[in-house]
């Protein structure tokens, strides 16, 4: 990491902020993915300089975004940073400025109250907040998480359908990378049911999952006479801040045909109560796995005021904060007019840097 | 400097519309700290305006420099812009 840049990063955040404190995850997150050996130390930063001295910054991720059967660069904005006292000379959308110009289509999710305010005055199309679904597992346990403990009055899951992935010819199983059939499934079921969505090809999957320096995510899969049918993420989250061990599960993706989903959903239950998970939750744009979701014994925050008192922030406890709003910016693409549906895109918690140690 | 309010200098205008305020309310020391509505995306949009209405392009350090609208005024001459 330059000296400029980690001298910014530790007047801007605390000591042991991840990023500063681990370069490894540093490169991951901003170096470049390209096999170019040329440009393989660029760092995926806008810096901005103030008498030699850095004095703001944007991280962005790039990605292909896949708008229907296009494929457009994309790049998901992260750590939008201006020191205090020069906010207001212009850096921070001067620097917004510079992404907007270089992609085709920039994304955010969980943006700041203030960055959605500037965002949405430069232009930016704001989505609403992911849908947060909530399977209940312990609910004991989960009254933990919430003042007062009132999650205790819901019953732990139960699915409305199970399924016997062996009796319909499913074999779900765990695997530690996801092969080249992935990048198929994923495009099979974009095109069925997802008008956009970062591109989920099998080498963005490993390096986002597999590859990740300090999560340890869990990787599924659905087959079907060896066809790959599903595919389906989450991780194990130990809970900060609490007197008892209390662990939630966190789902990132779910790129399945209908069956597979169920047949998925239930082998991520069964797996997190081995894990000693209390709640398992998955934040994904508009209402397309609702069906399933619902199937499978999750909640939203629509279906009970309860549930809505879940804090979505473990690291540590944080009830302040709920809600993970979505923010796009698409002028610079022939097809924006056909995204303003939240439901036709694929967004999920694992997007941009949602997903991460804090 | 003698500035015409009526029409006759493009600098006040400029200013005037990307911060929806009445040009008798500018002058040359009003700054990004007098007024509210001077806020970071306005710098920005300011800097923008500028360098369409008067066809230069400034540097980020004239930006970082034009906190009033003096210095605005100055980094435009320094580019031989005419008002």
């Amino acid at each position: 990491m330059l000296p400029a840049v980690r001298d910014f990063l530790a007047r801007s955040y605390r000591a042991d902020y991840p990023l500063l404190a681990n370069e490894n995850l540093f490169r991951w997150q901003f170096g470049n993915r390209l096999e170019d050996a040329d440009v393989r130390e660029r760092y995926n930063l806008k810096l901005a300089l103030v008498d030699g001295e850095v004095a703001g910054c944007l991280g962005y991720i790039p990605v292909d975004v896949m708008v229907n059967d296009a494929r457009r660069r994309g790049a998901w904005v992260v750590n939008w940073m201006v020191e205090a006292d020069k906010r207001r000379l212009g850096l921070g959308p001067f620097l917004m400025r510079e992404v907007m110009k270089q992609f085709d289509i920039v994304l955010n999710v969980g943006p700041s109250h203030d960055a959605q305010e500037l965002l949405t005055r430069m232009g930016w199309t704001h989505f609403g907040e992911l849908t947060r679904h909530i399977a209940v597992l312990d609910a004991q346990g989960a009254s933990a998480l919430c003042e007062g403990g009132s999650v205790a009055q819901l019953n732990d899951v139960s699915a409305t359908t199970v399924v016997d992935a062996a009796r319909d010819g499913m074999n779900v199983s765990f695997v530690r990378r996801f092969q080249r059939d992935a990048t198929h499934l994923w495009q099979q079921t974009r095109h069925d049911r997802f008008a956009a969505g970062a591109d989920r090809a099998a080498e963005y999957l490993n390096w986002r999952y597999a590859d990740h320096p300090e999560f340890d995510y869990r990787l599924f899969e659905a087959r079907n006479d060896n066809r790959l049918i599903g595919c389906a993420i989450y991780r194990v989250e130990a809970v900060r801040g609490l007197p008892m061990a209390v662990r939630v599960g966190r789902i990132v993706e779910l790129i399945a045909e209908e069956a597979a989903a169920d047949a998925l959903l239930q082998t991520l239950i069964a797996d997190a109560r081995e894990h000693g998970v209390v709640i398992l939750d998955f934040f994904c744009a508009g209402d397309s796995f609702s069906d399933v979701m619902r199937r499978n014994g999750f909640l939203t925050n629509n279906d009970s005021t309860v549930v809505a008192e879940i804090p979505m922030r473990f690291q540590p406890l944080d009830r302040r904060r709920k809600g993970i709003p979505f923010m796009a910016y698409l002028h610079n693409m022939p097809e924006a007019a056909l995204l303003t549906d939240v439901h036709r895109w694929y967004v999920t918690k694992g997007d941009g840097d949602q997903d991460r140690p804090n | 400097m003698q500035i015409s309010v009526n029409g006759a200098d493009r600098l006040y205008q400029t200013i005037a519309q990307v911060l929806d305020v009445p040009v008798n309310e500018l002058s040359e020391e009003v700054s990004l700290d007098s007024l509210p509505m001077w806020d970071s995306l306005n710098q920005l949009n300011l800097i923008m305006a500028l360098e369409s209405e008067f066809g230069v392009s400034l540097s980020a350090e004239d930006a970082l420099n034009m906190r009033n609208v003096g210095a605005m005024r100055e980094a435009l001459h320094n580019y031989g812009a005419t008002f």
